[in-house]
């Protein structure tokens, strides 16, 4: 009797252990085939040499712009926002720092002319304090152009505060790797490049749609795919394709 | 009598149970650390101070970082650059991609140019001075990449001083070529890490950063080989010659632009002639 139920004991222990090990089995395959899944749907997305190599992390600078552009490896428009802050970059760390200095005084003889300004306003109101109407309608311009102030102090401190960020991040390169179907709008030139550049549209890509035609007008080549031009500009680490106009003639 | 055995065997088995959880344990403390932040403070300012006041030298450097697709899968690329620095105005960078891609980036105490091998072009700016405002002006005007540029500055140390915030010693790293000093430290952006011989030239054999606020934190990684502080380079190699059918471009920092325009929208013929 008793080695009866032992018997029973240890075929049903194995099979409970059997149950779990297909179980185990079981999530351990299906894990595996959603993993190769996921790879397939990124190689199928990001093939054919699709893959970015453009990213925060490819400057390999010690400061981040994470926090001013949500930057991340990929192609897209750029925000306008980011555009602006490019175009603001542009002038020189020492440039820049004189320019706040000169900024800010302008601003402290601004802020004391206004308030010279209002308090002559206010003196003159109090002469005129039985027109309450009149009186209402100053009241309101005071207001309006206390908050204008405001705003504007505001505005300068945030562009100092964007300028400083810019001096203390001159190493951080970081340029959105475009492929062809996206674009950035670029910032201000810095010098000129004779002979480029009449009429260049801020878009630029990193490869073309087509084998391009090429044609070489005034010594500078011109890449035609469509009815799109595109002249050759270096830009991060490679070379970039600009939209400009045709050349003469085309 | 017979239950008192009984808890005794079981005491006794509890702690040959426990014992080696208890040794492992031990065994995962660290290693006594060879100095503190302070000490790692110095230890990476030493470094900074000597690159800073070396007058010349070459490395070769192999690097890599990753790139968060939008698939969100982590690719990495890399490149092999032989960099040879000669303060005040003279540097040179021989790229190599991990794509094969040939490049160079040169600064001969005037121009600064760079030259792509594949598209056999070149770009050219103009920026008389030393190797500091060279530098600076490549990566934040006209915009092009220059890993680990502030590692060529002789304000090194000052940029270090204003960037970081804590170092820590993590480890004396016997894996490496020589013993090096594992610091860890951290800046309001990113957090690197430097291997740091712990005895010799302070010059480093690693450097890893990662970049926190970004998303999947990527990183970028860079070996450090070949140090040279002796090179005795011709004053022909930071010359750029151009090969023939080598075209010159403009940087695109330096393009007059218009306004935006969508790439779609046919351009306006000008002519009949195609």
């Amino acid at each position: 009797m008793k080695h009866s139920l032992s018997l029973k004991v240890i075929s049903l222990t194995a099979v409970v252990l059997l149950v779990l090990f297909v179980a185990v089995d079981l999530e351990a395959r299906g894990g595996g085939g959603r993993g190769g899944g996921g790879g397939g749907r990124s190689f199928s997305g990001g093939g054919g040499g699709g893959f970015s190599r453009q990213g925060a992390a490819s400057g390999g600078s010690f400061s981040s712009r994470s926090s001013a552009s949500g930057a991340r490896g990929q192609s897209g428009r750029a925000q306008a926002g980011q555009s602006m802050q490019t175009g603001q970059r542009q002038a020189g760390a020492t440039d820049r720092t004189q320019a706040r200095q000169q900024g800010s005084s302008t601003r402290q003889q601004g802020r004391q002319d206004a308030s010279g300004t209002r308090q002559q306003t206010t003196t003159d109101r109090q002469q005129n304090r039985q027109d309450t109407s009149s009186n209402r309608q100053d009241t309101r311009q005071q207001g309006a152009t206390s908050r204008q102030d405001n705003r504007q102090d505001y505005g300068q401190n945030a562009q100092d505060n964007r300028q400083d960020y810019y001096d203390d991040h001159w190493d951080n390169y970081y340029h959105p790797g475009y492929g062809h179907g996206g674009a950035v709008v670029a910032g201000a030139a810095v010098g000129a490049a004779v002979g480029y550049a009449a009429g260049a549209t801020a878009a630029y890509y990193t490869t073309l749609p087509c084998t391009p035609t090429v044609v070489v007008a005034g010594g500078v080549s011109y890449y035609r795919c469509g009815s799109s031009w595109y002249n050759q500009a270096y830009s991060g680490s490679g070379v970039t394709y600009v939209v400009v106009n045709p050349p003469a003639g085309y | 009598m017979r239950y008192m055995k009984f808890f005794v065997a079981l005491a006794l088995m509890w702690s040959l149970t426990l014992l080696p959880a208890a040794a492992m344990a031990a065994q995962e403390q660290p290693a006594a650390a060879p100095g503190g932040a302070s000490e790692a403070m110095t230890l990476l300012m030493r470094t900074a101070d000597f690159l800073s006041q070396s007058p010349r030298f070459s490395v070769t450097i192999r690097d890599g970082y990753d790139v968060l697709q939008e698939s969100g899968q982590k690719i990495e690329f890399g490149e092999v650059r032989n960099i040879v620095l000669r303060r005040p105005d003279r540097f040179r960078s021989d790229i190599e991609r991990s794509d094969g891609q040939k490049g160079l980036v040169l600064f001969d105490g005037k121009d600064i140019i760079v030259f792509s091998g594949k598209d056999k072009v070149f770009a050219k700016a103009s920026r008389p001075g030393d190797l500091d405002g060279a530098v600076t002006y490549l990566l934040s005007d006209l915009k092009m990449r220059l890993p680990l540029a502030m590692m060529f500055l002789s304000r090194l140390p000052f940029e270090i001083e204003k960037r970081v915030r804590s170092v820590e010693m993590v480890e004396r790293s016997v894996i490496m070529d020589v013993p090096c000093f594992h610091l860890a430290a951290r800046t309001d952006e990113v957090d690197f890490q430097i291997w740091i011989p712990a005895e010799g030239e302070p010059l480093p054999r690693r450097i890893v950063i990662t970049y926190k606020h970004d998303d999947g934190q990527p990183q970028f990684w860079a070996n450090f080989s070949d140090w040279n502080l002796s090179p005795n380079p011709a004053d022909s190699l930071f010359v750029f010659a151009p090969a023939e059918g080598v075209r010159e471009i403009p940087f695109l920092a330096q393009m007059k632009i218009s306004k935006p325009e969508s790439v779609e929208k046919p351009a306006k013929k000008k002519g009949g002639k195609k």
